[in-house]
């Protein structure tokens, strides 16, 4: 599909629905697509033959879809920035673009030089002369940049193409589509009544994963609820936002979704309006997903994984009971489009079942880093191996890239697995240990529900490691406090069990209990802020 | 003295336990290993002024909480 002339019909053919809700604030089809031809006018003229990306500032305003389409329209990239991001990385990536303008949905809280404010966009999107259509990205420009955090500090912007973006939304929109037929025929019936799907949006316009629910939303002619930051922090505010929404397709990570599990209401009876549930951004638990299904068992539940630099995600599976009780989750089959390769340490292609570092090869692989060579080559290869490579129907001047995701799996059967992040593997007295192998562990010792396992290091050497792990807990009982005796006997209990299924030195001298991890901007295990805890 | 002996040790440990139960045994327990004791003779030179070194000691004299206090007393009486 093109993503653009999908949106161009849905604003032709169904131009009064809604496309994007936000508190009150609301925004139909057509709106969209001519407040963005006239914003993108006025980019056009005021940037001229600069082809720089544009940052876009703000948080769930829907303004913020006008800002993202003007600027494709306007053949230029978009880079969405969260205000949930802290001053110093905004000034990162706004020296890294450096471009004149900067369009803002929210208030310039950081003085941001050449901000476009939401009142100045509002106007000129009613009035400004709509831009010329021969103008908007080609399938090979870049679509937008998003940027992920460096190891080094620095953050790395990930472009991803027009054509990227048009191929992992053929697989998402596919994904939707088989969760619906799926359907159990009383959801069925419900959806019959609605002619647009609802789709929830938590992630962050900066993190990728908002592309799943936003690009799907969009191609499918769909309604994005979004639910903000300060409601995601309150379970009471969240509740009522997620009833009042009557979202059918969940998109999130699995934390959001555990987080808000805690609710006892939180049901496929009180909720009936959710038939679909897509994970991505993080490993989703065997338990979650399994408790998940028991609360949902009428709606497909869907795993997802893939890095930023393939475009959001690359695999994906349909959560059954044949999956359960195995171990760990697959993360699934490789989308139309992609192979998954696994490259042990030698560089030697893994056998069946054998571990190694995965990699992506196929048509929604990021031409690269924004300004930035020495990365790119660090990660993107030569892709000399996969059916792509040789491709007649693809531009033969473009080589084929492969990217190393520096995660760590196996293939077994047909279905990927994804262990943990290779730089998750620490040593340990000379032992090497896989930090997500023990939080798997964790988290299938009854009565725990989530679970972060962080080195302790003394003078920068690893010296042991520490547990962090939440209790399954009902979010409206009160907090449960142990006096020490009883804290030791919970902790004795956990290190006994874990030492059933793990060596020794696997297990964690330290177990400190609490009642929440620590997130991310972007609704993942904060492991940096633990990491700085013990 | 006794608290701060104590208060290092359950750091050490990352259990509390320790100030309440002192005759738990810290190994049984996996409260303790042998980094950790090494770690604690270095911290006890440094905060006491005392030397003791790791093989004048068997690990039955240490185990508990309050056998490691009373060590660590008479070294400094």
């Amino acid at each position: 599909m093109n993503i653009l002339e999908k949106i161009e019909n849905h604003g032709k053919m169904q131009g009064d629905n809604i496309v994007m809700e936000y508190g009150a604030e609301k925004l139909t089809y057509s709106e969209l697509w001519e407040k963005s031809d006239r914003l993108a006018g006025w980019i056009s003229e005021r940037l001229g033959d600069s082809k720089k990306p544009v940052l876009v500032y703000g948080h769930k305003h829907p303004m913020m879809l006008v800002c993202f389409l003007a600027c494709v329209k306007s053949g230029r990239a978009y880079c969405p920035v969260d205000i949930s991001m802290p001053e110093q990385r905004i000034g990162d990536i706004a020296e890294a673009v450096d471009n004149d303008i900067i369009l803002g949905t929210e208030e310039n809280t950081h003085n941001l030089k050449g901000y476009v404010s939401l009142d100045e966009i509002d106007r000129i999107s009613k009035e400004h002369t709509p831009v010329d259509y021969s103008k908007r990205v080609s399938s090979e420009d870049t679509y937008y940049i998003i940027f992920t955090s460096g190891s080094t500090g620095k953050p790395k912007g990930v472009e991803i193409s027009l054509e990227n973006l048009n191929n992992f939304t053929d697989w998402s929109v596919s994904l939707v589509e088989d969760s619906q037929e799926g359907c159990h025929d009383e959801m069925r019936d419900i959806n019959s009544r609605k002619s647009q799907l609802t789709f929830m949006n938590q992630a962050p316009f900066s993190f990728d994963l908002s592309v799943m629910d936003l690009y799907t939303c969009l191609a499918m002619g769909g309604r994005l609820y979004s639910i903000d930051k300060k409601t995601q922090q309150d379970p009471k505010l969240l509740m009522d936002e997620l009833r009042k929404g009557e979202i059918n397709v969940w998109v999130s990570t699995p934390s959001f979704a555990e987080m808000t599990m805690a609710n006892k209401e939180f049901n496929g009876e009180e909720f009936d309006s959710i038939n679909t549930f897509l994970f991505c951004g993080e490993k989703l638990g065997a338990d979650t997903g399994k408790r998940l299904q028991e609360l949902f068992p009428n709606s497909g539940i869907y795993n997802t994984y893939g890095p930023t630099e393939s475009t959001v995600a690359v695999t994906g599976i349909k959560l059954d009971d044949s999956l359960f009780g195995k171990g760990d989750l697959p993360i699934g089959r490789p989308k139309p489009g992609t192979e998954i390769y696994i490259f042990t340490e030698d560089g030697s292609i893994a056998k069946e079942g054998e571990k190694g570092e995965i990699a992506i090869a196929g048509n929604t692989v990021s031409k690269g880093y924004f300004k930035n060579r020495e990365k790119t080559s660090e990660v993107f290869i030569e892709d000399n191996i996969s059916s792509f490579h040789d491709s007649k129907d693809s531009d033969e001047t473009k080589k084929a890239m492969m990217y190393k995701t520096g995660d760590e799996g196996y293939i077994s059967n047909g279905l990927v697995y994804c262990t943990g992040r290779i730089d998750l593997q620490i040593k340990l007295h000379g032992y090497r240990i896989e930090l997500g192998d023990i939080e798997s562990n964790l988290k299938f010792i009854e009565g725990i529900s989530q679970a972060c396992v962080v080195p302790r290091r003394v003078d920068g050497k690893i010296r042991n490691l520490v547990a962090f792990v939440v209790e399954t807990s009902d979010a409206n009982a009160p907090r449960k406090t142990y006096d020490s005796s009883t804290a030791f006997q919970k902790r004795k209990e956990i290190r006994d069990k874990l030492k059933c299924q793990l060596p020794d030195y696997m297990v964690p001298k330290k177990i400190v209990f609490v009642d929440s991890l620590p997130m991310t901007i972007n609704g993942k295990v904060d492991r940096k802020k633990l990491e700085a805890m013990v | 003295m006794e608290k701060k002996i104590l208060e290092m040790i359950a750091e050490l440990c990352g259990d509390e336990i320790v100030l309440e139960d002192g005759d738990i045994n810290l190994l049984e327990n996996d409260l303790i290993d042998s980094l950790d004791y090494t770690d604690l003779l270095v911290q006890f030179e440094e905060e006491f002024g005392i030397v003791m070194s790791p093989s004048e000691l068997t690990r039955e004299q240490m185990d508990t909480p309050n056998k490691i206090v009373e060590q660590v007393m008479a070294r400094v009486a």
